[in-house]
């Protein structure tokens, strides 16, 4: 009865993988970008989605962005609509060349230095479309956040090699804790058990 | 061997697709990686005695294709690794393959569909000591598909429905038997933003596990709520909690069901320092036979610091206990494997009680750019299990690695 539950949540979901896009209706594009949408759109050009959740909200999008020091300046505001400062800032901060930016405290350097480098920033897609993957990304908390997610569509979802570090510490104990109990553990567990006592020679007649 | 074949006809596609998408698409969405470790460890085979200790020269290659339209985006990560040991007898070389792949779709502003598939493929040779197996720890292959529909209910709320499918699977028959799962999740999620700042989240699950021969699956149920909250621009934070109820396949081991909750917190405290703590707590699927639970709670903390542009140091530390009960021991598999005959059953679940582990992983890492293309790196990871069940050990690992964009 369980399974056919779960399988019928599963058959759900292909349901409205397949039927959603033709029954909805179509809404108008908005105007703005926000800092949000911005955010989740970065996480894929960075290659960073694969450190989150399948559709990831944008505070997730936002966190794994920070761990890897790419935020407008203030911070991010989900909600605010992207300016071209903190476009630029957050398109020079992606293609990892902060440390070029002649004047980071003046809003109008960072702009500067992306035309200097020819990366063009008339609007969001063009500015995006511009970026590659982090070549160092960093996964580092976000990974162990999903090796401790109490959430079964999430829990390790990401397994760790013994010699994969991903920043950090391995993801999860997968190795270790895959294992059974050896073979020596066995037998001590067996040998505890009490013997069976031998039987009761029964009393010979006396002759 | 079907299993090998398997992972190999992956391992071909994700290296063909690449090429595919690169000739369709352009350079500029693909990089090349090659990173090269040399590491000392002090424990090869996690061993509380015995030790033994060994060199490694660690070769990964990793490619990374982007395809990136108008409505859709896809990715592949494919990072083959090769291992040599400098001391470990029985088999000198490892070869693993790790793939990740990532499918979005945008069907109208309202309507998306997020697919994500982990696969990963290790060697990891058994251990033989005199004709007997000691360590059994046997080549596997592991898959994690997880899609996700996300509707749009309105500006403020969303809902999504979601599914995994989850393998486990051993090269050796005897692993096999109590270790390779199946694992089928089904989940509904509906969040809501209050304010730009906050949302709240309500979610259902349905999760069911089956192993391969001895059955140690179950059917699980869990409802919750969550909230994220943006506490200032550089401080994150969300929690999840709720309640869990398992029953398990086999009929003799009675239901549990508990609380459970996860949380974490992403904080920048300065733009050249980012801090992430967090920890959780649940019922899950044990990784030690003959148990079919183990209730765990975990916390992790991690800081990063950039020391000057170019210099940037990592540490990461975690905590995991784990009880195991003995009244979730499957005793039908007691009688399987161990061939404990039913008489003598009894007497052998009375000497099992029930255990504790306790799992700490330590790990610093100092990463230094020397140009656009070429990273040196420095780092040390440090592993310690105490167990009840099992044998304890140590392990550290010191490493030097060159990374390079090619």
């Amino acid at each position: 009865m369980n399974k056919k539950l779960g399988i019928g949540i599963l058959a759900a979901f292909v349901a409205c993988a397949a039927i959603m896009p033709t029954h909805v209706a179509q809404a108008d594009q908005p105007d703005e970008v926000t800092q949000g949408e911005l955010a989740r759109l970065l996480v894929n050009m960075l290659g960073l989605y694969r450190f989150l959740p399948a559709a990831p909200t944008e505070q997730e999008a936002i966190a794994v962005l920070l761990a890897n020091r790419i935020s407008p300046e203030g911070g991010w505001q989900p909600a605010e609509p992207v300016l071209l400062a903190d476009l630029a800032r957050l398109i020079v901060q992606s293609l990892d060349r902060t440390h070029e930016v002649a004047e980071p405290d003046n809003p109008q350097s960072w702009i500067d230095f992306l035309v200097s480098i020819d990366v063009p920033i008339d609007t969001v897609g063009l500015a995006v479309s511009q970026l590659e993957p982090l070549p160092e990304p960093v996964g580092g908390g976000h990974i162990f956040a999903a090796a401790v997610s109490a959430d079964p569509l999430i829990r390790r979802e990401v397994i760790g090699l013994p010699d994969e570090v991903e920043r950090g510490a391995d993801v999860a104990p997968p190795q270790s804790l895959l294992r059974p109990v050896t073979l020596p553990e066995i037998r001590e567990v067996i040998d505890a058990v009490p013997d069976v006592p031998p039987p009761v020679p029964r009393p010979t007649p006396f002759q | 061997m079907k299993m090998t074949k398997n992972a190999l006809t992956i391992m071909g596609i994700a290296l063909i697709l690449p090429v595919a998408v690169l000739a369709f698409e352009g350079p500029r969405n693909y990089q090349i990686h090659n990173r090269l470790r040399l590491e000392y460890d002090d424990n090869i085979y996690e061993s509380g005695r015995d030790e033994t200790s060994s060199f490694k020269v660690i070769e990964e290659i990793e490619f990374l294709v982007n395809l990136n339209l108008e409505n859709t985006f896809a990715s592949i990560r494919y990072k083959p690794s090769f291992v040599w040991w400098e001391n470990r007898s029985e088999d000198s070389t490892d070869f693993h393959h790790d793939v990740d792949l990532i499918f979005n779709q945008r069907f109208t502003p309202r309507v998306s569909l997020d697919v994500k598939n982990t696969f990963r493929y290790a060697q990891q040779p058994n251990v033989i000591e005199s004709g007997a197996v000691v360590r059994e720890r046997s080549d596997f292959l592991y898959n994690a598909l997880v899609g996700t529909v996300l509707y749009r209910v309105s500006p403020v709320g969303r809902l999504e429905v979601s599914g995994r499918y989850n393998l486990l699977r051993y090269d050796e028959s005897r692993v096999a038997d109590v270790e390779d799962y199946d694992m089928y999740v089904a989940g509904l999620t509906y969040r809501h933003t209050l304010v730009p700042e906050t949302a709240l989240k309500a979610d259902v699950r349905f999760e069911t596990i089956d192993y391969d021969q001895i059955d140690r699956g179950s059917d699980a149920y869990q409802i919750g709520f969550g909230v994220e909250h943006m506490f200032s621009p550089n401080l994150l934070g969300n929690l999840r909690a709720g309640y869990m109820a398992k029953d398990y396949n086999d009929e003799t081991v009675s239901s549990d069901s508990a609380p459970y909750f996860d949380g974490n917190l992403t904080f920048v405290p300065s733009p050249d320092t980012r801090v992430t703590l967090g920890m959780g707590y649940s019922m899950l699927e044990s990784d030690i036979f003959p148990y079919a639970n183990q209730e765990r709670f975990r916390v992790f903390g991690g800081v990063a610091h950039d020391v000057t542009p170019r210099l940037s140091v990592n540490l990461i530390g975690s905590f995991a206990r784990s009880n195991y009960d003995a009244a979730d021991i499957v005793p039908s598999g007691i009688i399987e494997r161990f061939e404990v005959p039913e008489e003598l059953l009894a007497d052998f679940l009375a000497q099992v009680d029930d255990g504790k582990e306790e799992f700490i992983q330590l790990s610093a890492r100092v990463t230094y750019r020397v140009n656009r293309s070429n990273w040196l790196e420095a780092g040390w990871q440090f592993t310690d299990l105490s167990s009840d069940l099992r044998e304890n050990f140590d392990r550290n690992r010191i490493n030097i690695g060159w990374k390079t964009r090619l």
